[in-house]
């Protein structure tokens, strides 16, 4: 009993320390988007001395926020849409095939030795091919958001597959399901968890992503997304962290809204023992 | 017959992409690598290996090499431990772990940009003025400015955001260890460190692999904190080597150069995790 | 059963593939059609300077107003060096883009025929002789020279006044005034050593004026008689680490940001920069008093001040519209749309006949004015050694040693001219 007891009061001070460690650049990210430049160079850690909203409302009024915030959410859209139909179906047939059938088990690892390689490789080819084939656009985009997805979608996906007892797959084929009414009832349902993870990595990965719009989007403000939005503002005000750190908040908001509504679903649903026997 | 063509349309524009859009640029990109190719010049010669041999001899990118491994050893083994010891944590009945979870998972929400420039401010200000307060003369000064101690400041913003993923992968893989066999073990008086080995981690095997290789991943290709934190410096103090093959690519317009070494890394990151994968699979539980 | 989810499966996948192609080809009439419609020609304009497209956008207003046939597109994006390199190995190279002519980089581009050559044309004699020849390679001019900057001693002229300070001649009187300073616990200088363009700058700041004929300096290291050791190096090494013990602690960990914030705040006395940060230091304390001298040499009169070239366009050799690029280069160098950029953006111009304000800088330019400049010396370094320099930098400021800095540049120049 006195052990238990010791053991959780220092799993909650753990827990609480860990929770400090990630709030204390949070709290200097909130803090600083609402003061004025000089009062977070006079003072950088404390409060603010009063509410202070004019950073954010500098940043919603800079040309082309609105435009290049849409195109982050349709580009993150797509990709996620893309994902949750493709990354699935895929590893389910290699995850599936691969016991019995050579050539699954090489597309298994054709496409996890690409998470290996590094971008910069594959950059300067990759781009020139977009331009041939007239891609540097936002659907262009997309596609290789969703493309590249699958990578770790099949990495990850089909690990998880394997974990799925084939009794329960076996069962419903035995009920005359057909190979797509027991993908989309059953597997489906079952890879949830995970596809959600993979949609939440992928998904926070396009729309934080700050490269590829670079390369492929630069030549017009209008086709720019939320991070290049950004990044200028750190260029043209390099020196006043306020405003840059407001334009952060900003892009976070989107993303918590989404993340409050989707939080019971994948925390939880990763987690609630989806994987029982 | 049937069922095999439905497989066969399931993975098939997958594929197509997948050889269109990452493997035809990568056999593009090892085309280069047999050149002389500088980047931008219209014209360039094949080299057969050589660039490969000038590798092995180059200083500064061995040395770059070293760095990433050493890295890479302290990134893996801290953000899989950090990550194992809390989501067993967070797998309790503790109160308020619901709250937790979505704590723990919020750095992953975070965009580079916005992280490099946060923590930049916090090693300035931030962590000096911890340390001064509690008189921790390793704090007082700002890491990222050392050359001996940037390693471990860029190290620490890796761990901070890298660890929230792994977290929630461990949180799946110690759900499906069946509740049960922790009863047996308890029963027959089992320490926690032998419930560990003896329950839990053969079950979650497959998770600790998945996460193995992709914090070995993170490690090995790191980039975007360095170049958002140090930018490789003071002096070359944290050139990581895709650091190193992104300045040699677009700097110093060495391409041909930079693609080889982005296949030495490659070949690394494949054994390395061949091995890991083989070593861990033999523990494995068929559940 | 079975036959029939084929079906559907396989006609939803070939839908969204059509939809997807749909899409781009709708993507691209868009395009298409909304070229033919204009009978405007439009020309790219692309330039990496955040700092300068307001005044820009504002000349491309005249210039549209005076040439309703042309439209000026002007593109600016962060990290604008690597977007320039990838556009260039696809083959779309915007029509005109700001050239960093005094990069050794700049060469490759103009090697490989990617650049016009505008050395007979006539507008180009309106840009300042002097200068012009500064942007020449063999004779030849890719580009053309619009703005100029020039680097200094920012000073808090409040502190200044209050201290009774007067602004030094010599470097003996320099490094006594940050004494001085220091003696009244105030720190003489920001220095933003983690921003590795700083530091290379500033390096070449110093070695452009202990140096003097660039071109004779260097061909003595190419030609392989000198190494960099036995020139001007151990002075420049001694140079960088005697303002770092009048700066702040850790000037390792100061970024560029962060200096004009301190410098600006009044944490530090002095900041060592560029004209360029004017804008900068105005917009972070609107209050603050400030002004600039010239960096001093060791003897009053041997003070000189570089003067290097700030905006460059180029165009690109294979533009579709070569008369309209140059109608718009040709805009730009006449005299009264020179005088609006320079007033806009508070540059000294390289057009001649413009005047500059100077606002904050009026000492260099009594200097410049005087003819006592110089200009970048990167220009002669190898590409393969300017790469090098800021980290060479660094490990001299990080290790404090001369005799090791002069170690690592001698065997990075011996890579370098091996190569």
């Amino acid at each position: 009993m006195n052990r238990t007891a010791i053991a959780g009061l220092l799993s909650k001070a753990l827990l609480i320390t860990g929770s400090l460690l990630i709030l204390l650049p949070m709290y200097v990210l909130i803090v600083t988007a609402m003061k004025t430049q000089a009062e977070s160079s006079v003072s950088f850690f404390s409060l603010p001395r009063s509410l202070y909203f004019d950073n954010f409302l500098y940043v919603m009024r800079t040309p082309f926020f609105f435009r290049n915030t849409f195109n982050s959410a349709v580009i993150t859209a797509g990709t996620v849409a893309g994902i949750i139909i493709f990354a699935p179906l895929t590893s389910y047939a290699i995850g599936k095939q691969m016991a019995v059938h050579r050539g699954y088990r090489f597309l298994y690892y054709y496409f996890t030795i690409g998470l290996f390689i590094p971008f910069q490789v594959v950059m300067i080819p990759l781009i020139k091919l977009l331009s041939r084939f007239n891609m540097m656009s936002i659907p262009g985009i997309i596609i290789l958001y969703i493309t590249f997805s699958l990578m770790q979608g099949v990495f990850l996906l089909v690990g998880y597959y394997k974990a799925i007892p084939p009794s329960l797959e076996e069962a419903a084929v035995i009920d005359g399901a057909s190979v797509i009414q027991s993908y989309l009832l059953i597997i489906f349902p079952l890879l949830k968890p995970m596809i959600l993870t993979v949609v939440i990595m992928r998904g926070l990965f396009s729309w934080n992503d700050f490269f590829l719009p670079l390369l492929m989007l630069n030549n017009s403000r209008e086709k720019w997304t939320l991070p290049l939005f950004q990044y200028n503002f750190k260029g043209e005000y390099l020196f006043d962290y306020s405003i840059a750190f407001a334009s952060f908040l900003i892009a976070l908001l989107p993303i918590m809204i989404l993340y409050g509504f989707l939080q019971k679903q994948f925390i939880s649903g990763l987690t609630s023992g989806a994987v029982k026997e | 017959m049937k069922s095999q063509k439905i497989y066969g349309l399931f993975v098939l524009p997958a594929v197509i992409s997948y050889t269109l859009f990452w493997v035809f640029p990568v056999a593009v990109g090892f085309f280069y690598s047999l050149t002389d190719w500088n980047g931008i010049r219209r014209s360039y010669s094949l080299i057969g290996g050589r660039n490969y041999l000038r590798i092995l001899q180059d200083s500064r990118f061995l040395d770059s090499l070293g760095f990433t491994l050493h890295y890479t050893v302290l990134l893996v083994i801290a953000i899989n431990l950090l990550a194992l010891v809390i989501a067993s944590l967070l797998n309790g009945r503790l109160r308020g772990t619901r709250f937790y979870r979505s704590l723990f998972f919020f750095p992953a929400v975070l965009s580079m940009v916005t992280v490099g420039l946060i923590f930049n401010q916090i090693f300035y200000h931030v962590i000096p003025w911890i340390g001064d307060l509690l008189q921790i003369p390793l704090l007082q000064t700002n890491l990222l400015a050392d050359q001996d101690t940037a390693e471990y400041g860029v190290l620490l913003v890796n761990i901070w955001q890298g660890t929230a993923i792994p977290i929630i992968l461990y949180l799946a893989g110690l759900q499906s260890v069946p509740k049960e066999l922790y009863e047996v073990a308890q029963l027959e008086g089992a320490g926690v460190l032998q419930r560990f080995s003896h329950v839990t981690f053969p079950f979650i095997i497959p998770v600790i692999s998945m996460n193995l290789v992709v914090t070995l991943k993170s490690g090995l290709m790191v980039f975007d904190y360095i170049a958002a934190l140090t930018d490789g410096g003071p002096g070359r103090a944290t050139e990581s080597m895709a650091f190193l093959i992104y300045t040699n690519a677009f700097k110093e317009m060495k391409f041909s150069y930079a693609v080889t070494e982005s296949f030495v890394i490659f070949l690394l990151i494949t054994v390395i995790s061949i091995v890991q994968i083989r070593l861990l699979g033999r523990r494995e539980a068929h559940a | 059963m079975n036959r029939m989810h084929t079906k559907t499966i396989s006609i939803l996948l070939c839908l969204l593939m059509i939809t997807t192609a749909a899409a781009f080809a709708a993507g691209n009439k868009e395009s298409g059609t909304a070229a033919k419609q204009q009978e405007v020609v439009t020309i790219e304009f692309f330039q990496g300077k955040p700092e300068a497209v307001d005044t820009f956008n504002a000349l491309i207003d005249t210039f549209e107003q005076e040439y309703p046939h042309i439209k000026v597109t002007q593109v600016n994006v962060p990290d604008s060096e690597k977007v320039l390199t990838t556009r260039i190995a696809i083959d779309d190279i915007p029509d005109i883009f700001n050239a960093y002519v005094v990069q050794p980089s700049f060469k490759f581009l103009t090697d490989e025929g990617y650049v016009m050559d505008l050395t007979d044309k006539q507008f180009l004699r309106n840009v300042n002789p002097g200068i012009l020849e500064t942007a020449k390679y063999d004779g030849k001019a890719f580009a053309f020279p619009l703005a100029l900057n020039t680097f200094g001693v920012f000073y808090n002229v409040e502190i200044f006044d209050r201290l009774g300070l007067s602004i030094p001649e010599t470097w003996d009187e320099f490094m006594g005034l940050c004494t001085t300073l220091e003696s009244h616990d105030i720190t003489p200088i920001v220095l933003t050593d983690k921003e590795t363009w700083t530091l290379r700058q500033q390096g070449g700041v110093i070695e452009g004026m202990l140096i003097g004929d660039q071109q004779a300096y260097f061909s003595q290291i190419t030609s392989g008689a000198k190494k960099p050791s036995e020139l001007m190096y151990p002075r420049i090494a001694q140079k960088m680490l005697e303002l770092r013990t009048h700066a702040q602690d850790q000037t390792l960990g100061t970024d560029y940001g962060q200096g004009i914030s301190n410098f600006a705040n009044g944490q530090a006395a002095m900041f060592i920069n560029g004209i360029w940060a004017i804008a900068s230091i105005t917009k972070a304390n609107p209050d603050l008093q400030y002004d600039m001298f010239p960096l001093p040499a060791d003897k009053k009169e041997d003070t000189t001040i570089l003067s290097g070239i700030d905006v460059a366009l180029a165009v690109s050799e294979t533009t579709e519209h070569p008369e309209e690029v140059l109608t718009f280069l040709e805009f730009l160098s006449q005299v009264e749309n020179a005088q609006l950029y320079s007033d806009l953006d508070g540059a000294p111009s390289a057009i001649t006949g413009v005047s500059v304000q100077a606002d904050h800088y009026e000492r260099l330019m009594e200097v410049i004015d005087a003819g006592k400049v110089y200009g970048w010396p990167y220009i002669h370094y190898p590409l393969a050694a300017y790469n090098e320099y800021a980290g060479m930098y660094q490990n001299l400021i990080a290790h404090g040693s001369v005799q090791t800095f002069l170690d690592e540049i001698d065997s990075v120049y011996e890579a370098a001219l091996q190569q």
